[in-house]
């Protein structure tokens, strides 16, 4: 088929002990490409050494996984971003895939934006599946929130980013992990250093309290009884009246009739 | 021995002819200041003159309420400044909120809601709260950018209210929606641009936005000052802080929404007139999803069943052709009428469904605080005593096995006449 998807790899760490990692979000869209039975790529910029990289040879789907890795070397400390716009112009995926957020450094999920931008591509966040239609436009499905799905069609060039969340899984292979290739690049231009921006350690936020006002009495009785609601009460109806009267509520809502 | 030789000095008096001992205390003026201010306020908390925070314990029982005994009733929440106690004075008359007008603002904020359906969620009004935190003692004045006409956006905190209200916004059209905003945005060169930080609306939309305005974003921003902005980042064990850029992506509970006291006139303004920009992306619709395969946390609407209920297929049929996911209290799921997994509780899965219709469920205190994020109520009860039927924003008092029914029944009748 000749589709050829390109995959962001980033490195995490565990969320509890820190150990570095494969990023999940990452492993996610890797699955994804692996799974479609396109030709897949993978790139990762930073240290070629880290050995937490031979986890992304590991990932199976669809019984394939990645022979091998391609690892651009950029020094921590630089702006990643000219090395990996320059390596995509050169290899012009049909897909790119990326996770939301990166789960080290700053994470602010603008990775992706700024490749489409620099690279002109369409970008659609938050993909579960991606599929390809007879006339080659892309079919995708979206994550919303509240367990909800929305269909897309994009033509042309796209780049796509995955949640953590999302459904596939792949499945570790050690074999593979150690068999795969990892590939130095040596970055074709220059990457800046970034400013370093002041970093402290993250204190827990306080939950918010349903605030209470008045006299302790009242913040007491606030704090444990059922908060009320300001309804409207049937008192023995019939139950057409009171069928009536829900749906007349949940028109209101916008939940009726259900679609 | 440096107590005492304090204590022996402060007894001393000043002997004639020699200068006037110095009392550091007087020198220290804006501390005596204060001082008087807090006499003059009588408010409780003042600074003292190092700059810390001091408590006046006589201002404290002078403020105090006394109950119908007579004792002291101290409110230590710190709310106590705006109540008067003063026993006798009129009653303060509720003249609804205060309307706020500027007219011409020193700066603007624009505030993006994500607004879905014209709705605010409380994401949104956090969101408000932040920007009416910028604006406010700084003359400045918060648009906001939607999409759709909907609720009323004066009460969150908007001052003006840009509507771009065309079809070719409608569903997913994050391009175009991006350009909208920027070239709303030129005409008034806001400060900043604020967006809820969600996955497919505003941290889309608002990453695109600074994507165009060549910005880098501080995203996941929980504190925000005129000075300052704190995201969480590096897999949320670390804050970055850093001057404020243009377009900022805020977290959920950054700020507290504006208060029910205030409100702002919500003005009209004229959106510019643009071209929608090409789009490669093509919106076909929500997809249908099987109510029963999304996990009870996610379900936007919850149909659940209590020990009041006996007719299960009736409660089943209704469960299908409303299209709502099902739920249960304990009881019912440990009888096996329902798995476990669709147990909502304190020790099941506390959701955060927009409707949640209880069909013979009593309310015992586990179970309200599954449901405590719920935004709508509706209960069938037989007990008119209930405490879910206190917490039901609309309340039957009806067998549960006759409302079901006729609700299906009444269902079927429009969309087979429609
Ligand atoms: C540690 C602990 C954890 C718990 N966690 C949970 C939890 O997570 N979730 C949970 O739900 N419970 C939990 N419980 C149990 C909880 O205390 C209650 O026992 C349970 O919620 C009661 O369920 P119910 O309302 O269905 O039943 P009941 O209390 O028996 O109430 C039945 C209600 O149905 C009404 N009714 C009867 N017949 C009809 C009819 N024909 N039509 C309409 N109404 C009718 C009655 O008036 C009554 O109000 C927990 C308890 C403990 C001790």
């Amino acid at each position: 088929m000749g589709l050829e998807i390109t995959v962001l790899c980033s490195l995490g760490q565990h969320p509890g002990s820190g150990r570095p990692r494969c990023a999940t979000a990452d492993v996610r869209a890797l699955a994804l490409a692996l799974q479609l039975g396109a030709e897949v790529s993978a790139v990762h910029v930073g240290d070629p050494e880290s050995a937490a990289l031979r986890d992304y040879l590991g990932q199976t789907a669809g019984r394939r996984s990645l022979e091998c890795l391609d690892v651009i070397d950029v020094p921590t400390g630089r702006d990643i971003r000219p090395a990996l716009i320059d390596y995509l112009r050169q290899k012009n995926p049909d897909v790119i895939l990326a996770g939301t957020h990166a789960e080290c450094g700053e994470g602010s999920g603008m990775l992706a934006y700024d490749l489409a931008a620099a690279l002109g591509h369409a970008l659609v966040a938050n993909i579960d599946s991606l599929s390809v239609a007879a006339d080659g436009s892309f079919e995708l499905t979206q994550v919303l929130a509240r367990g909800r799905r929305r269909a897309l069609g994009v033509d042309g060039p796209l780049i796509a980013t995955i949640g953590a969340g999302a459904a596939v899984r792949p499945v570790f292979a050690y074999a593979r992990a150690v068999r795969g290739q990892i590939r130095r690049l040596k970055p074709a231009v220059e990457c800046p250093l970034f400013v370093a921006p002041s970093i402290r350690p993250a204190r827990a936020r306080p939950k918010r309290l349903r605030a209470g006002s008045g006299n302790a009495a009242e913040r007491l009785r606030a704090a444990s009884e059922t908060p009320a609601g300001q309804g409207r009460l049937l008192v023995d109806p019939s139950a057409e009246e009171a069928a009536l009267a829900i749906a007349d509520y949940l028109r209101a809502e916008g939940l009726w009739p259900p679609s | 021995m440096p107590l005492r030789r304090r204590a022996r000095r402060a007894l001393q008096t000043p002997v004639a002819g020699r200068p006037l001992r110095r009392d550091p205390r007087a020198e220290r003026e804006p501390g005596l200041a204060a001082a008087a201010h807090s006499a003059a306020t009588g408010s409780a908390i003042n600074v003292g003159p190092s700059g810390r925070l001091r408590r006046d314990p006589r201002a404290v029982v002078r403020q105090a309420g006394r109950s119908a005994t007579g004792r002291l009733r101290i409110d230590r929440s710190g709310r106590a400044g705006t109540v008067s106690h003063d026993r006798g004075a009129s009653e303060h008359v509720d003249a609804g909120p205060e309307l706020i007008c500027i007219e011409a603002p020193a700066f603007w904020i624009v505030v993006v809601p994500d607004y879905e359906g014209g709705r605010l969620s409380s994401h949104d009004r956090d969101v408000f709260g932040a920007a009416r935190k910028l604006s406010d003692g700084a003359e400045g004045a918060v648009v906001a950018v939607v999409f759709e006409a909907g609720e009323d956006l004066g009460a969150a905190g908007a001052d003006r209210v840009l509507c771009f209200d065309d079809a070719a916004f409608a569903g997913y059209a994050p391009d175009r929606r991006a350009a909208a905003i920027v070239a709303g945005a030129a005409a008034l060169t806001p400060r900043h641009l604020l967006f809820p930080d969600t996955a497919v609306a505003g941290g889309d939309i608002g990453r695109r936005v600074a994507a165009m305005l060549a910005d880098s974003p501080a995203a996941n921003v929980h504190r925000l000052r005129a000075d300052e902005a704190v995201s969480r980042a590096d897999g949320d064990r670390a804050d970055y802080l850093r001057a404020p850029s243009r377009v900022l992506l805020m977290a959920a509970e950054c700020e507290l929404p504006i208060g029910a006291d205030r409100c702002c006139e919500a003005r009209r303004l004229e959106p510019p007139a643009i071209e929608p920009s090409r789009t490669t992306i093509t919106d076909r619709g929500l997809l249908p999803t099987n109510p029963g395969s999304v996990p009870l946390a996610e379900a936007d609407f919850v149909i659940s069943a209590g020990n009041g209920v006996t007719d299960w297929t009736a409660f089943h049929a209704l469960a299908e052709v409303l299209g709502a996911a099902e739920g249960g209290s304990r009881v019912v799921c440990d009888a096996g009428l329902l798995p476990r997994e669709r147990q909502v509780g304190a020790s099941g899965t506390l959701i955060q469904a927009r409707c949640y219709l209880a069909f013979g469920i009593s309310g015992a205190p586990q179970h309200l605080q599954g449901i405590v994020r719920c935004e709508k109520v509706v209960a069938i009860n037989t007990d008119l005593h209930a405490e879910m039927v206190k917490r039901g924003d609309l309340s039957a008092i009806k067998d549960a096995q006759a409302v079901m029914p006729a609700l299906t029944r009444l269902l079927e009748v429009r969309v087979g006449g429609a």
